[in-house]
């Protein structure tokens, strides 16, 4: 059907965009999480009273057994821990928060049974294994946001 | 319960970026397509399921875009936002419950029209995920490290995969990608997230698939000779991808099951001739058939390398060239549904196989296959 309409004319192509600003409301949770974060450096996770999966970011409930867990079970985990799986990123784009080559860490937080994702940096990338200790780099100003920690990096520099 | 069949398909050739059609032309491509196949009019379709993302069309309510175009005027219709396996759910779902007798599925996406690293880095929350800059590719890449780690999983057993389904690719006229691989070629290809090289990674393509599901009653009014629904099983899990075993897809063997239980299945590896499943990556085709059941956990790898997959193997997987050979995301799975479709009708063209009693189609939704869809179809 088309062959005809390319020889009459050239496609046309509307170069547009969509720019959407939003507030996302953290809700209490999120932000008795990254409050903590903000003003005592402090990772929290929670305790599920069922299963005793300690989750990290803290929730509101067990997203497994699907019962609250309340205030009084909320747990300071890591800061340190140690990676589980990672990868390194060979590709850039504006709206990564840090430049190519960089890897990203599913991290096993101590205290923490589940993983906590974040960036990894400051070290010499092709040295990442699993079972490397990590510790987070903190930005000296914080504005209660999981970018507030700005990557994890090897305890001790190199590994 | 009552019996369902696909009694109309139509796809479009998947390009990396089609200029002479937008989004909506390709729904009526492949709309007015799936009709000609089946020898039907519009008039015979009872309802319509459309599958599309606001994201990837740059517009809300992407579905009122293509209402015009797939025929639904006058008529019930509703969308899903997620995977085509999930469209194929939801319109069988509105025939099993007796509400209509046929249904058309149509699915559309064009990949080349916005930026596929901000669409998919916008599939994760805005608060603990996405401001990390994970994308589809970044986020798979820690699944497949997770695979190497957990359950010994090799690279060079998935560049096996990419050279298979690419091979695979050069006999499908629909796919964007065919290629004459090696191994070599594969593990020599550029580094995007280790360890997934270039082409471990499926393109974004443009491209459109529709079906016509129908009732048992009315599966004459097709001129094609019914594809039934034999079994369908679906599960979710967890987002945070620190929250699952990336190495385990439970989701999957919960819905592999389901779906083997309705279609009387017992033993997948003898029971099924030739499966389409949903690997926008290679690590994905091992894994996914570690969690379908078809081999135990870790043995995936040899599937592809032992030829047990390939055109002549024991059970050939994606002998349309797969996702990795064409990925307009939404789409892929409803393409997974067609292709076994045309492979049970023996209409596949150049890359039919012997043996297509029973097939298997699958799909996936989320990061790392958060969620998937499992289909058995079969010509009795």
């Amino acid at each position: 059907m088309s062959e005809q309409w390319r020889l009459e004319t050239k496609p046309l192509v509307y170069e547009g965009g969509i720019h959407m600003p939003y507030s996302w409301t953290m809700g209490e949770t999120g932000s008795r999480f990254f409050i903590e974060f903000r003003d005592k450096k402090r990772i929290m996770g929670s305790r599920c009273p069922k299963c005793q999966v300690v989750w990290v970011p803290a929730r509101l409930r067990c997203p497994e057994c699907y019962i609250g867990i309340g205030r009084d079970l909320w747990t300071e985990v890591g800061p340190n821990g140690t990676l589980r799986h990672f990868t390194v990123v060979n590709y850039s784009h504006p709206a990564h928060p840090l430049s190519a080559d960089f890897a990203y860490g599913i991290i096993d937080l101590d205290g923490a049974t589940r993983g906590f994702t974040h960036l990894i940096s400051g070290t010499e990338l092709t040295a990442l294994r699993p079972g490397l200790r990590l510790k987070p780099i903190w930005r000296s100003e914080r504005q209660g946001c999981i970018l507030d920690i700005e990557y994890f990096t090897p305890i001790g520099g190199q590994p | 319960m009552k019996r369902v069949a696909v009694i109309g398909v139509s796809q479009t050739r998947f390009e990396e970026k089609i200029i002479d059609r937008n989004y909506a032309d390709l729904v009526h491509e492949v709309t007015t397509g799936a009709l000609q196949d089946a020898g039907m009019t519009i008039d015979q379709i009872d309802n319509v399921v459309t599958v599309s993302n606001d994201f990837w069309d740059g517009r809300t309510i992407s579905s009122m875009a293509v209402m015009d175009a797939c025929g639904s005027y006058g008529k019930n219709v509703s969308t899903v936002e997620g995977d085509g396996t999930f469209g194929v759910l939801y319109g069988a779902m509105r025939i099993w419950s007796g509400s209509f007798g046929t249904t058309l599925v149509v699915a559309h996406s064009k990949g080349s029209e916005g930026s596929p690293f901000l669409i998919t880095n916008s599939m994760f929350d805005p608060f603990y995920y996405r401001p990390l800059g994970l994308d589809a590719i970044s986020s798979a890449a820690l699944q497949a490290q997770a695979y190497i780690d957990r359950r010994g999983a090799s690279v060079e057993d998935w560049a096996e995969v990419s050279v298979k389904n690419h091979g695979n690719a050069q006999k499908n006229p629909y796919a964007q990608l065919p290629m004459d691989l090696t191994v070599g070629k594969v593990m020599a290809s550029p580094m995007k997230s280790y360890p997934l090289k270039r082409l471990d990674c499926s393109p974004v393509s443009d491209g459109a698939g529709a079906i016509i599901l129908s009732s048992e009653e009315r599966v004459n009014q097709s001129r094609q000779k019914p594809v039934w629904l034999k079994g369908v099983g679906y599960a979710a899990e967890l987002h945070y991808l620190g929250d699952r075993d990336l190495s385990n897809p439970i989701a999957l063997m919960q819905a592999a099951k389901k779906a083997y239980a309705m279609a009387g299945i017992i033993t997948p590896e003898k029971e099924i001739d030739f499966m389409e499943i949903y690997e926008a990556f290679s690590y994905m085709e091992p894994l996914w058939l570690e969690g379908l059941g078809i081999c135990s956990p870790g043995k995936g790898g040899k599937m592809a390398r032992s030829g047990t997959t390939g055109m002549e193997g024991r059970l050939p997987v994606n002998a349309s060239g797969g996702v990795l050979s064409a990925h307009a995301v939404l789409v892929a799975g409803l393409i997974r549904v067609i292709e076994v479709v045309l492979q049970i009708r023996r209409k596949a063209g150049a890359h039919q196989l012997d043996k297509t009693r029973t097939g298997l189609a699958h799909g996936i939704n989320g990061p790392c296959g958060q969620s998937h869809c499992v289909w058995i179809l079969g010509a009795n």
